[in-house]
């Protein structure tokens, strides 16, 4: 396992959970599955002393260089890292905001392409994460779930026949498994049945969470649907209840969009026609701004009104116009202003080349 | 509107989230939004049910306009028991109801009063029915948590100057060492 990895070197590579196939219809951006573990007869982190950490961290670590398949992973103890690299990271989804708070012994693992995560002495000892793109929750269940038995092979796990895997908030105990798919949804928001949807998945257990900022109203189209419960179902059954819900969603948003090119025609490709000149020709954008133009963009790429742009491309937006990629592109810090004139300068650029 | 969870800053960022058909929302400040990890934009998300969760174990009650929160804490129970304290960790119920969070796996009995209400309201099920984990452990996993905890109690005694049971905790530390290295070949 490599130490000495300079985080810059992410910056410029494509983030593979985003690459997608040509013919998908991209909607089902990135699927995640996360599992929280904690080894048995060691406190949790929330009262573990440094001592502890660093041997759960050993323990750990033995695992990962055992396998070789994982020879390629990264460390970066978290403490370590300047906060600017810790947002980066989060910006990236391969840690969480509570982990860059840089508890001492805390460490994340990653392998090279990004799609495998270790979060160790989180909230729980561990949090691996695996993250694939497009809707892919069973191939993202078949990975994480050999990943997780290699740990359970090496030492014993904090369980019970009863409660199961336990964990440090009981939000988690059980399955210890949260199952996501980020959805970009512009055509329901546009004919305005987003909400019709949202209270119909919220009927069968799920919850969808709009990625807000201050006010209500949801940035970029993006929606997360993730299980809620944990406890009382198996993994499978989470997993198949969510792909269930998710496909309806996706044939709901796919049916907007031809009612859209039905009825409302003219208006919809003004509007991507109009989002794409906000990204090609700002010199000022805000996030707000450039998420929900991207997110028309998208859907202009699906309909097929511009023949040069890759979807790769557009999908890499979402991760580069957050501040902390920003400021590592410019090199520098970055106030709020600034930020938002070099958002417009990255984008254009990224748009021409 | 001021902030929910602090009751002092105006509330400028305003959560929503539909489980099983009820809504939750949720106002509250920047301040607070940092502190529990809600993040403005960015694709991590936010979890408004834990949100809602640690802010029930602090306050114990919601704004009584928003009578849709469902507050997974009943209150009943843990007046009645104050005192708990978990033997292992030494967590107390204050610590938890502060954080939300448990000290270790027998946290779990320790607070299994309060605990059960809670899992009941949080979760579709109260027994486990996924994957348990896999049986084919080597020896030397369990070894080496035994390592730790005599490597605790080892620093422990040195720190009380009680050299002559340090003494023994290392010879046992030793010898489960020459064991793993035996296993290992």
């Amino acid at each position: 396992m490599d130490n000495e990895y300079n985080i810059d070197k992410f910056l410029h590579k494509p983030v593979s959970w985003l690459s997608v196939k040509d013919n998908d219809d991209n909607i089902a951006i990135s699927s995640r599955i996360r599992l929280a573990r904690n080894i048995s007869g060691i406190n949790f982190p929330l009262k573990s002393d440094i001592v502890e950490r660093e041997h759960v961290l050993k323990l750990v670590t033995d695992v990962i260089t055992k396998d070789k398949i994982k020879e390629n992973s990264k460390l970066y103890r978290i403490n370590e890292l300047p906060v600017h690299d810790r947002n980066f990271l989060l910006e990236r989804r391969l840690i969480s905001k509570e982990f860059c708070s840089g508890l001492e012994g805390s460490a994340l693992i990653i392998s090279e392409d990004e799609k495998m995560g270790i979060m160790v002495n989180e909230e729980d000892h561990i949090r691996m994460q695996v993250l694939r793109s497009g809707c892919s929750l069973r191939e993202i269940w078949s990975e994480i779930n050999q990943l997780d038995d290699m740990f359970s092979n090496e030492f014993p796990l904090a369980f019970n026949n009863t409660l199961g895997y336990l964990t440090s908030c009981p939000t988690n105990v059980g399955t210890g498994m949260r199952a996501s798919v980020m959805l970009d949804l512009p055509g329901l928001t546009l004919i305005g049945h987003i909400n019709g949807v949202i209270y119909g998945a919220g009927k069968l257990g799920l919850a969808i969470r709009g990625l807000h900022g201050e006010g209500s109203e949801p940035l970029g189209n993006l929606y997360q649907v993730s299980n809620q419960s944990t406890l009382g179902e198996n993994e499978e059954a989470i997993i198949q209840r969510l792909e269930n819900i998710i496909g309806q969603i996706v044939n709901h948003e796919k049916n907007a969009r031809k009612v859209l090119l039905e009825t409302k025609r003219d208006f919809l490709l003004d509007y991507i026609g109009r989002s794409y000149g906000n990204l090609c020709y700002s010199y000022i954008l805000s996030a707000r701004e450039a998420l929900n133009s991207i997110s028309a963009l998208r859907m202009g790429v699906v309909l097929k009104m511009f023949s040069s742009l890759d979807m790769n491309k557009i999908n890499e937006l979402f991760i580069a116009i957050q501040d902390a990629h920003l400021q590592k592109f410019a090199g520098r810090k970055l106030n709020s202003s600034e930020r938002d004139v070099f958002r417009a300068e990255l984008v254009r650029n990224k748009l021409k080349s | 509107m001021l902030c929910e969870i602090c009751k002092k800053n105006k509330a400028t960022i305003h959560i929503q989230e539909i489980i099983n058909n009820t809504k939750k929302t949720l106002h509250i400040c920047q301040c607070c939004a940092d502190k529990k990890g809600v993040e403005g934009i960015g694709p991590q998300g936010i979890n408004i049910s834990e949100i809602l969760y640690n802010l029930s174990t602090n306050t114990g009650n919601l704004d009584e306009n928003d009578n849709q929160i469902q507050n997974p804490i009943i209150d009943e129970p843990i007046k009645k028991i104050t005192s708990v304290v978990c033997p292992k960790c030494k967590l107390n119920l204050e610590k938890f109801k502060k954080t939300g969070r448990l000290g270790c796996e027998n946290c779990y009995s320790a607070f299994q009063e309060i605990l059960s209400e809670t899992l009941r309201n949080m979760h579709r099920g109260t027994v486990h029915m996924g994957k348990k984990p896999s049986g084919e452990r080597s020896d030397s996993g369990f070894i080496k948590i035994d390592l730790i905890n005599l490597q605790r109690q080892l620093d422990e005694h040195i720190k009380k100057e009680e050299y002559e049971k340090a003494a023994k905790i290392r010879d046992q530390i030793n010898d489960l060492k020459n064991h793993i290295g035996a296993i290992n070949g």
